[in-house]
Order: structure tokens, then sequence, then C-alpha cells
């Protein structure tokens, strides 16, 4: 890495600008430093250099906005990251608080890694046929990626590791086959699941929702947005429903904190009730 | 120089350095200290406890968008990138890894640069990689003091080391004077 953050706030500004002209999409609500990076990075991957020709090719050329969303779109780090939570799901909360005909909603799938651990969890518990489970992304490009199921094989070394430590009677092996250095997951595993796009300012949240997973992604917005964010899962949820953020995240000053209690601190598990 | 927050960065073999820090920082030290430790990611809890046995001031791993407040430290949580941005208030990141680490230290100093300017003192401590040299290049260009501990007095040379490469740091201190340092700003 040579170089971190050099896109200052001018910058930074006129591409949230054009980006907002050209195809309505409003990015102003992104947490700084971590979108800047975001930017940087699609600009590597997509060889330009300077802002300004950034601009260039996203005011000029419409289909390249699908391959910017999806490049700063910013990877699920592993699958089973932090293997307590997930023990926590498996062995108390969804025996517990989903029955057979439930609803679980993951927005924001990126990479998929945490979806494709929810199925597994599911799947250990044989529930996995008994919810129904929706996956939205913000991309059109994403949907594709979510659907193939296929990892980079050296992000297995850590997914493996944190399946041990899950402890579970599963193999994970027995969930991919290896392949030109890529893990392809079965695809069974999502075969129920609904996957599509979804834009949290614009569209109309699923309803009726007992599970909500929504992890690591709040971080990546400002707080007003996480509150409007938030007000949306809160609508979209029945009431006793189970709320999952990031163990770095928490309801504690958003609007929302009233309407939940917490019922696992270390995993942030919250419960709506009201 | 009226300074307004210190980031300190660190892997192997610094643990024992922060620890004797902590423990001498005057009780009434009014600006934050912000510490990205390298660390197990998979290890979420100990740490800070650990830091916290001798420390003089309560130590924290902050939540998303936690007010930074003086007089506090602040601890990188595992298997997250923290920032220190605009507002006075903290973002944390699950970006990939810089330099095999997360937190990297490299990306919560420029942060911190962007934030404080020439108002930031970094400090990077020993350890095994070169995560930090860029940072510390980058708290120098915004006008921040660059500090490293003394290699010869470091466990493992290769950050400092590496961070003296990349730019003319100010000071380079054993943890004596780096703990001297902190007392009169």
């Amino acid at each position: 890495m040579d170089e971190i953050t050099n896109i200052g706030i001018i910058e930074y500004r006129n591409i949230l600008k054009a980006v907002s002209e050209t195809h309505g999409i409003d990015f102003s609500h992104k947490s700084f430093t971590a979108f800047v990076r975001s930017i940087e990075r699609a600009m590597a991957l997509n060889n330009i250099r300077g802002t300004e020709s950034l601009i260039s090719i996203l005011t000029t050329n419409k289909n390249f906005i699908h391959r910017f969303i999806s490049d700063i779109s910013i990877e699920e780090t592993e699958m089973f990251r932090d293997p307590n939570l997930w023990l926590e799901l498996r062995d108390n909360i969804i025996p517990q608080y989903l029955k057979k005909g439930c609803n679980i909603w993951v927005p924001e799938v990126t990479s998929g890694d945490e979806l494709i651990t929810l199925t597994i969890v599911l799947k250990e518990l044989d529930m996995l046929s008994d919810v129904r489970i929706t996956a939205t992304c913000f991309g059109r490009n994403q949907v594709d990626i979510i659907k193939e199921a296929v990892f980079p094989m050296k992000k297995m070394e850590v997914n493996t590791a944190n399946f041990a430590r899950y402890n579970s009677k599963l193999n994970l092996k027995d969930f991919y086959i290896e392949k030109n250095n890529k893990a392809y997951f079965d695809k069974e595993l999502i075969r129920n699941v609904n996957v599509k796009q979804f834009e949290f300012i614009v569209d109309e949240t699923p309803q009726n929702i007992n599970m909500v997973l929504y992890r690591n992604k709040m971080i990546y917005y400002n707080k007003r947005m996480q509150n409007s964010i938030l007000n949306k899962i809160t609508d979209s949820m029945i009431t006793g429903g189970i709320f999952i953020c990031g163990v770095k995240e928490n309801l504690e000053s958003s609007n929302n904190e009233k309407s939940f209690v917490v019922i696992n601190e270390s995993e942030s598990i919250y419960k709506k009730i009201s | 120089m009226s300074y307004k927050a210190v980031i300190i960065g660190g892997s192997a073999g610094s643990f024992q350095v922060i620890t004797k820090i902590l423990a001498n920082i005057p009780a009434g030290f009014d600006i934050p200290i912000f510490l990205c430790l390298h660390r197990l990611k998979h290890v979420r809890t100990g740490f800070e406890e650990a830091l916290s046995i001798k420390s003089t001031l309560p130590i924290i791993e902050p939540y998303d968008k936690q007010h930074i407040r003086p007089g506090k430290i602040y601890l990188a949580p595992a298997n997250y990138h923290m920032y220190m941005e605009l507002g006075n208030t903290f973002a944390l990141s699950t970006e990939p890894p810089v330099n095999h680490s997360r937190p990297s230290i490299d990306l919560s100093f420029f942060s911190a640069a962007y934030t404080y300017k020439n108002k930031l003192v970094g400090i990077i401590l020993s350890g095994a990689n070169k995560d930090g040299a860029l940072g510390l290049k980058q708290v120098k260009l915004a006008g921040g003091t660059a500090i490293v501990q003394d290699p010869n007095e470091c466990q493992v040379k290769t950050m400092p080391t590496a961070a003296m490469a990349a730019t003319d740091v100010d000071y380079i201190f054993t943890t004596d004077q780096i703990i001297s340092f902190l007392k009169k700003i």
C-alpha cells in the first residue's frame, strides 16, 4: 500500500455531486474515512488516476456506475465471524424465538459470508427449509455474486478456524468444493433465499420480520442515516423479533433504543418490545 | 504547542512498553490517547482489561460513532479498523486488512493526522512489520510530531526502523523519554 486517503474534502464532494446528479444516488450519508477509502479502492481496481478522471467516467459512461457500486462495496470479512454469536444463535436464540414459517431479513449483503453462515447454522438446526430468508443488496451486480456463492480459497483458512470455535458436529468442508483456488459453496444452502436489490432510502421494507441480521453495515453510515435505517428496520419487525448488529455497533443513543431490550450485550443481540 | 491528541502504534514487544507508559500518564492528562496495537483478531476480550490494570486513566474500546472525550485512552477493537473523524467521533470499519493487520496502525494514524493535523503526537513502538511507517509519515506531513521508540531498546525493531526510513522523525526516544515527553505536553 503506497497511498492512503489522498482525496480531499472538496474532491470528495465533487464525486458525490456527480453521482447524485448523473445517477440520482445519494452517498452523502456515508461515513467519511471508510467511504474515501472505498472510492480510492474502486479507482485503483479500474486504473483510474485522479478524481477528475473518475468524475468524467461516472458522468459519461452510463454503465460504469454498476461496476463502481460493486467496487466500493465492502466485503464481509469472513464466515462465522465472532463464533460465540453463532453459537448463541444456534443454541439459544433461534430455537427460542424462530418457529416454522418465520421471516429473516439480511440487509445489505455484499460478499455473502454472513448469509452463508446463517444458512449453515439453520441447516445444523434442521430449520433451513422452515424459514423464509430475504437477502437484500445495494448493487445490481451483487445479486449475482450472492447467488453464485463462490469465495476465494484464501478466506477459507480463517473461515475454518472460526468454524472450529463454533463447535459444530458438522464439517465445513462438506459445504463446498474447492476448484481453481475458489470455494464453491453448495447452492442448496441459498436455494430458498430471496435475493433482491434494495435501497433503504427509496424502497419499501419487507414486513413481518422475525429476525434481522445486520452486522457491521451501519458503521459505514453517518449517525443520521443510521437512525433512519434503524427506523425502517424497526418498522419491518414484529414485536418480539430479534435484531442483531455488529459487536461494536449498538442501539445506544439511537432513536430506536426504547423499542428494544438487550438480550445479549456482548454479541449485540436485541429483542423488539414495541 | 498545544496538542489535541496522542496516537500510539505497537506490535510485537510493545505490550510492556505500553503498560509502563499508561502507568505513568499524569491523572489530569486532558487529551485523548489512541492505541492501535496489533492483536489476535478472534480474541475480543482480555486485552483492554490487561492494559487497564496499571493504567492511570480509563481504557475504552470504542463503539462506532462514540464520542471522543479528553483524558480517556481508546484501544482499537479486535478485527476492526479504528478511525478518528472530524466532529470528535470514532468510526469503525471492517475493510480488508492493511499490512496483514486489522486494526491497521497506518489507517488509524492516517485518519488521526487528517483530523488533528499539527495538534497530534504520533508514536511508533516495537513491532515486527512495517505497519505504521506510512501512518507516521502522514502525521509528520500534516504538521504533527513524529516519535519512534529507540530501536536499540525495542524487543523487535522492524516497526520503528521502517518508520524512520519512511519519514524524518522528530524524536527517537526510550520508554522513559516518551513518558517524560507526554508528561510535559
